[in-house]
């Protein structure tokens, strides 16, 4: 079975406007399945519902209709994140805390513990580069060092699927150098990665597939070239273009 | 020359600042000079229930309790120098720190001597008597003021009494009530004390001399009786015990255990003897007159 | 179990390094010192202010950090996304809850502990002597602020985090006065006997768990008192919790 496979997932908001209730689509009739091993790239403009579909996964958004199974399991289930590293878009950590105590905590709820956790979370600060910095508050952390610890939390447990809200973004080109490099050992060890993205290049540079969402549908879905109608030569800019286009015509 | 400019730039901020600061200090003089003119709200202009205090204490009655006290303290304090100042809040102050902690006996004891008038001290105290009904200094301020104060024997004698049943109570709290009771010209009731102490009390030489108070009284009530037989039968009270012998009432006046001696009080034809310290015995040319009487 | 502990071991690390839990650490410090000034006002003993206002300030600063902390911690979870990297470990809800609630209630009891000590100390000083029977109205306390804690906890899972500590503040004076409100209404008829009964039964009553003034006055206690509050405390934050998880299991983020 595939790792991740997405049936017919709807997510309906009510809202109430000048008394009258108003229901709106967050998501509709999504259906998704990934091969184990690839690295598919989620991808749609703003509002999309990308990141509602990942919080759909993730259980902390109850899907309206429709499943998820994750590595076999309803994502319901709290045994199914037994297996999942996940990277919300602009991550959170309680700014008291140092990025070794987040690392060591991540590991402890993820069933790690003793000499096993500690080498591990040591060689992940190393390879995020945050190891002269693991004892300082995350309060004096920067944007691109949150993405780094983000990154190594999620990658920590060596998961089997990583499930990724814009990892790229606040990022500097060594940083999204190191993510990208970070993905691709994952995928190498055998690990399964969804990621959502808006920016065309970062996901070209990664994904064997892509999906694209528009206004919450599964609008497009195979490899990126033959979903974007790309060349070989195309530049970052022209992609933006192509990208812009394509949702205008959907929407 | 830069690093000069700034010394000057800071010291100038510096100087700037203090000047500021003696403004307000200038103002804040001012405004508490001129508060003093105001007429004084420090003494409270309004007491508010028991109930509603308790309520809003929100189960911290015991600490409320102590910031009224406090009050009650500071309002006696700023104004017992003060002649003639009447302390109009104290009892309501006293009342509303005791309705909240029933308990708090320091409330009663040092409280009623910041009371302005003796009857609001008595009624204090006996607040303070229901909730703590062993002790025996409550009942036996009580007495005290009003002896002192009032000069109501009977009533101290009464209170005395109630205290002298208290358990722990020292030996004169029996014997002033029985003295008072006697000052009163309640002898029963006096008697009757005694007895109760002789009864109840361990030691010999206080047991010795409650014997010897009893019997003294004893003989101080059969002689009043005389004294009352001798007025009805004669229309007038006999002035010395001579008289009630002369009658043939009395043989021979009784051995008074002290070693004194029974007279009549001319003022309120009272027998009373000589070595009962509350009493002012004749002066001595009326005692030789006694005497040889 | 090892995850919730876990949760609640860096529940307690971000309240304790938190600055408003230091802040509220040194006025409450300075309120128990100016006892030793304030008694000097009273007649009498000097150690009745020393407990009273000891004891006031144990409550009410056991509740400023519900208020405040509490509210910080589970306030940035519910409204930012830092409760994402919680929820998407393989926890379930209750777990969370638990967790939270473990790791707030912890650093209360250790805030609980280190004022009791203070308070006994400086008693201590004028007295010679230790009353050990103060920690009974500090352990009835505890309990009283760990109901508050659940309600919480309850609050957040469906109020802003601007509100939610205002229902909780309202909980405890309700708590406070429901039982004096039931007796000045007793003898009235109609709406408000009604009004001040169904305060008394739907809120819970803290005037059950106060014996500060029974304490302060050297009132003995039975052992029952204190396990009857404990099983009522128990009972209530039991029932808190599971209302607590029924909204917050389907509480979308």
């Amino acid at each position: 079975m595939d790792p991740l496979v997405i049936e017919n997932l709807a997510k309906r908001y009510v809202t109430r406007q000048r008394g009258e209730k108003k229901a709106v689509w967050a998501v509709k009739d999504l259906t998704i399945s990934i091969p184990h091993g690839a690295i598919f790239g989620f991808l749609g403009p703003n509002g999309a519902g990308k990141t509602t579909t990942i919080k759909m996964m993730m259980g902390l958004t109850l899907p309206t209709t429709g499943n998820i199974l994750i590595l076999g399991k309803s994502q319901t289930s709290p045994s199914a994140r037994a297996g999942i590293g996940f990277l919300p878009e602009n991550p959170q950590f309680p700014p008291a805390l140092t990025a070794q105590e987040v690392l060591a905590w991540t590991g402890r709820m993820m069933g790690m513990e003793g000499e096993t956790l500690k080498k591990r979370v040591d060689a992940l600060l190393a390879r995020v580069r945050l190891n002269e910095v693991r004892h300082e508050r995350i309060a004096t952390f920067s944007k691109g060092m949150i993405q780094r610890l983000g990154i190594a939390q999620a990658t920590l447990a060596k998961p089997a699927l990583l499930i990724l809200d814009e990892p790229l973004s606040g990022l500097d080109p060594p940083g999204r150098q190191m993510v990208t490099e970070i993905l691709k050992e994952a995928r190498e060890e055998g690990c399964t990665v969804f990621f959502s993205s808006h920016i065309l290049s970062d996901v070209r540079a990664l994904c064997d597939e892509v999906g694209l969402i528009v206004g919450g549908h599964l609008v497009k879905k195979g490899e990126i070239e033959a979903v974007f109608n790309l060349s070989g030569d195309d530049s970052p800019a022209s992609l933006d273009q192509r990208f812009s286009e394509i949702i205008h015509t959907r929407a | 020359m830069k690093s000069g400019k700034k010394i000057v730039h800071h010291l100038i901020l510096f100087v700037f600042a203090i000047f500021l600061l003696s403004v307000a200090a200038f103002f804040n003089q001012k405004i508490t000079d001129l508060r003093k003119t105001y007429p004084s709200f420090t003494d409270p202009v309004f007491l508010p229930k028991a109930e509603a205090l308790r309520l809003v204490s929100l189960d911290f009655e015991g600490l409320a309790a102590d910031l009224v006290w406090i009050k009650g303290a500071l309002y006696f304090g700023s104004h017992y120098r003060q002649r003639g100042f009447r302390f109009r809040w104290m009892e309501g102050l006293l009342n509303l720190a005791t309705d909240l902690d029933p308990l708090y006996y320091d409330i009663y004891w040092y409280g009623s001597s910041l009371l302005p008038e003796v009857h609001q001290s008595i009624r204090l105290l006996k607040k303070g008597m229901r909730y703590f009904p062993d002790k025996w200094e409550l009942p036996q301020m009580i007495g005290f003021y009003y002896l002192y104060y009032l000069h109501d024997y009977k009533s101290a004698a009464k209170y005395y009494e109630i205290a002298s049943l208290k358990p722990g109570r020292p030996p004169f709290v029996p014997s002033l009530a029985s003295r008072f009771y006697t000052q009163a010209g309640e002898l029963d009731a006096a008697i009757r004390v005694l007895k109760g102490f002789y009864e109840t009390t361990h030691r010999k030489d206080l047991k010795k001399e409650f014997a010897l108070r009893i019997t003294q009284l004893e003989q101080i009530k059969y002689l009043q009786a005389l004294v009352q037989a001798y007025r009805e039968s004669f229309g007038a009270y006999p002035a010395t015990l001579k008289d009630l012998q002369r009658r043939g009432l009395l043989n021979a006046p009784p051995r008074e255990p002290f070693g004194g001696y029974y007279f009549i009080d001319p003022k309120d034809h009272r027998v009373k003897s000589n070595t009962d310290p509350l009493v002012t015995p004749p002066k001595k040319k009326d005692e030789r007159w006694q005497k040889a009487n | 179990m090892r995850k919730i502990l876990a949760l609640s071991r860096i529940t307690f690390l971000q309240g304790v390094r938190s600055r408003v839990f230091y802040t509220l650490l040194f006025f409450a410090g300075l309120l128990v010192l100016s006892t030793v000034v304030l008694n000097q006002m009273t007649v009498g003993d000097p150690t009745k202010i020393i407990q009273d206002l000891g004891l006031a300030t144990l409550s009410l600063f056991s509740l400023l950090i519900i208020l405040f902390i509490g509210a910080q911690i589970i306030g940035k979870d519910m409204e930012t996304r830092s409760i994402y990297l919680i929820l998407s470990k393989p926890i379930n809800r209750a777990q969370y809850l638990l967790g939270r609630f473990l790791g707030l209630l912890s650093l209360l009891y250790a805030n609980m502990a280190a004022f009791s000590i203070i308070i006994l100390f400086i008693l201590f000083l004028y007295s010679h002597t230790v009353k050990w029977s103060l920690l009974l109205s500090v352990g009835l306390t505890a309990m009283e602020m760990a109901i508050l804690l659940a309600f919480l906890l309850f609050f957040f899972t469906f109020m802003t985090p601007t509100i939610a500590p205002f229902l909780v503040l309202s909980v405890f004076v309700i708590g406070h006065t429901t039982t004096e409100v039931k007796a000045i209404f007793a003898q009235k008829e109609g709406f408000y006997h009604l009004f001040s009964m169904a305060l008394y039964y739907v809120f819970p009553n803290f005037d059950i768990l106060s014996i500060q003034t029974e304490v302060v006055h050297n009132v003995p206690i039975p052992a029952r008192h204190f396990i009857y509050g404990i099983g009522y405390g128990l009972a209530l934050i039991i029932l808190i919790l599971i209302l607590t998880h029924l909204v917050f299991r389907r509480k979308d983020f």
